[in-house]
């Protein structure tokens, strides 16, 4: 009977704190998702083309229309299948991002570098400075940006500069925006005003005392604002505004493949996932980061 | 014009646009929040800026050290003219240096207490000491020696306002005020934001301090029975202007204004209940 009662009565909390520490760790793997997954694009896109030993843009017409899986005719297997002139899927993905992501960085470093420079100037110096860079920053708002995009690229031949131009236009207004309100309140801090009472030049102040207080958002608005450069470049591709059609990118792929919807999914589709799931998880990453920095602030 | 040593402000007048009047488009109504106030504090004499909230003290401190622009009136050091100076001559004003009331806002939360002492040095080399500016040690010696007369360690160099207390942030701003010499403290209600058994210590520091380097100081207060231990001098703010200026014992024992009799016995009575 006692030996019994030990027995059954050790009510062991043991197997609850696993299932709790497996919770939270799963809760974390789940958090940081979207962070690896953005890695993954970034690492395709550097140094995937190199494990691609055939041209993304060349195809045998015997090979056109084959579903995901296919075996190709020199032998190979179209992972992601081919599109309507045989040329597989899966370079055009990996050639894509690469696309995707080196219009992306130079669109937001550019855009960040711009609006970076004007909102700081504006907001620290308020006054005549600030006054023209608003009302600039007011005009091109009534644009939605695409519009402007597209108006930019449609006018000009295509080219990688004028892609990147045509989306950094109004991109950078949403940095200006950001370091203009922050260096407005950043000047009324008392460490600014001691630093200009001691005579401390005003670059240097921008530098030392306003310019480290607004990197941190900067970076988390950038990351935000890359996704809606990659979306932005997608579509100005996918209307034959973008880069130059022997260059690859997602929206032309999308474009090329909108006549076989029915027929052959996977040429529309697959980009457009790859596509989506880019702009989902650096979205994601975005709105952590800028959650990480507001707290800080 | 010339014989004036120390700080001379003459029918200084200054206003901040006020709020638009109706709405959006409506005109600004300009608030006057000093009216033609005229002070002089002479070399080695503390003055205590004493008033009611609102009654335009920091104002007058942030026309001399340039942060507001005044519509009207001047502001001279040394008889030379501290107004409208070029970005180049802002030099004039080295010999003037500011307190800020919260301890900790006024020191940059990213810099070290060493990194802000020495930005003194970095914008006026021709008063940093010796090397300073090219050699890390004697900047650090510089540092730690400035430290000392303030009361801190050498360790607080290397500490970031975040690590520090409200009274050695305090510290740390006063070690900086003194990094380039000045001949004038401003002290905008400099201890006020801290503990009371913190104040009175940062007190007795500043006090020290002065005279140990034969300061003038513009001490601003609310509390006046820090004007009794500190100051020369008092004058008293109300509503923009000066009512009454008079040196300490004068104002404390004979009131000449309304307004001063007001504060005064408003402090007795706070003494007597504490
Ligand atoms: N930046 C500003 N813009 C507009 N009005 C201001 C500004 N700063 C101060 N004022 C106004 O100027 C007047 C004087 O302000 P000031 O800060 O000089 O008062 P103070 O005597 O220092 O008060 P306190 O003892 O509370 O510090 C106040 O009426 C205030 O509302
Ligand atoms: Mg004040």
């Amino acid at each position: 009977m006692t030996t019994m009662g030990l027995v059954q009565n050790p009510a062991p909390p043991a197997p609850l704190a696993p299932a709790r520490a497996r919770r939270t760790r799963v809760r974390r793997v789940v958090a940081a998702l979207p962070i690896v997954v953005f890695g993954l694009y970034v690492v395709a896109a550097i140094i995937g083309p190199l494990f691609i030993d055939y041209s993304p843009v060349g195809g045998e017409l015997d090979d056109r229309l084959l579903p995901p899986g296919s075996v190709l005719s020199d032998g190979g297997t179209a992972l992601f299948g081919t599109d309507a002139l045989g040329r597989d899927l899966f370079g055009q993905v990996v050639y894509g991002a690469r696309t995707s992501v080196f219009i992306g960085t130079l669109v937001v470093l550019i855009s960040a570098l711009v609006g970076l420079a004007v909102g700081t100037v504006a907001g620290y110096r308020g006054g005549t400075t600030d006054l023209v860079a608003s009302r600039v920053i007011d005009v091109l708002l009534a644009f939605p940006g695409i519009l402007l995009a597209i108006v930019i690229a449609g006018v000009f031949d295509r080219s990688l500069a004028i892609v990147v131009i045509a989306l950094s236009v109004t991109n950078w207004i949403g940095f200006a925006r950001l370091s203009r309100s922050m260096a407005m309140s950043l000047r009324e801090r008392d460490w600014v005003k001691s630093a200009t009472v001691m005579g401390v030049r005003r670059r240097r102040i921008i530098a030392r005392h306003i310019l480290p207080f607004i990197a941190g958002p900067t970076f988390a608005l950038a990351t935000t604002e890359f996704a809606g450069a990659i979306l932005a470049e997608a579509s100005l591709s996918f209307l034959g505004l973008g880069l130059p059609s022997a260059s690859v990118s997602w929206g032309q792929t999308i474009a090329a493949g909108k006549e076989y919807l029915a027929s052959a999914w996977w040429i529309s589709a697959i980009p457009g996932i790859a596509l989506a799931l880019l702009v989902i998880c650096v979205g994601f990453t975005g709105d952590r980061l800028t959650r990480y920095f507001g707290r800080r602030r | 014009m010339t014989d004036a040593a120390g700080l001379r402000i003459t029918d200084l007048t200054v206003t901040y646009p006020g709020p638009r009047a109706a709405g959006l488009v409506g005109r600004r109504t300009p608030i006057t929040a000093v009216d033609a106030v005229s002070l002089d504090v002479a070399p080695d004499e503390t003055v205590a800026l004493v008033g009611e909230s609102g009654s335009g003290k920091s104002t007058i401190a942030r026309a001399v050290v340039g942060l507001v622009a005044p519509s009207a009136g001047s502001i001279e050091f040394d008889g030379a003219s501290l107004l409208n100076l070029r970005p180049r001559d802002q030099w004039a004003r080295r010999n003037i240096a500011m307190i800020f009331q919260d301890p900790r806002s006024a020191l940059n939360p990213r810099l070290s207490a060493a990194a802000s002492i020495s930005e003194a040095w970095e914008a006026h080399p021709d008063v940093a000491p010796e090397g300073v500016r090219r050699d890390q040690r004697r900047r650090r010696a510089a540092v730690v020696d400035l430290l000392a007369q303030v009361g801190l360690d050498p360790d607080v160099a290397g500490k970031r306002p975040t690590a520090l207390s409200g009274g050695q942030c305090q510290r740390v701003s006063i070690a900086r005020a003194l990094a380039l010499s000045p001949r004038l403290l401003i002290c905008d209600e400099a201890v006020s934001a801290l503990d009371v058994s913190v104040q009175a210590q940062v007190l007795k520091l500043l006090v020290s301090v002065r005279e140990a380097r034969s300061l003038s100081m513009l001490f601003i207060t609310h509390d006046l029975g820090v004007v009794r231990q500190v100051a020369d001098r008092v004058a008293v703010m109300r509503h923009g202007e000066l009512v009454e200026s008079a040196d300490v014992h004068t104002l404390f024992t004979a009131p000449q204004h309304d307004y001063t009799r007001e504060l005064l016995s408003a402090a007795v009575d706070l003494d007597v209940r504490s």
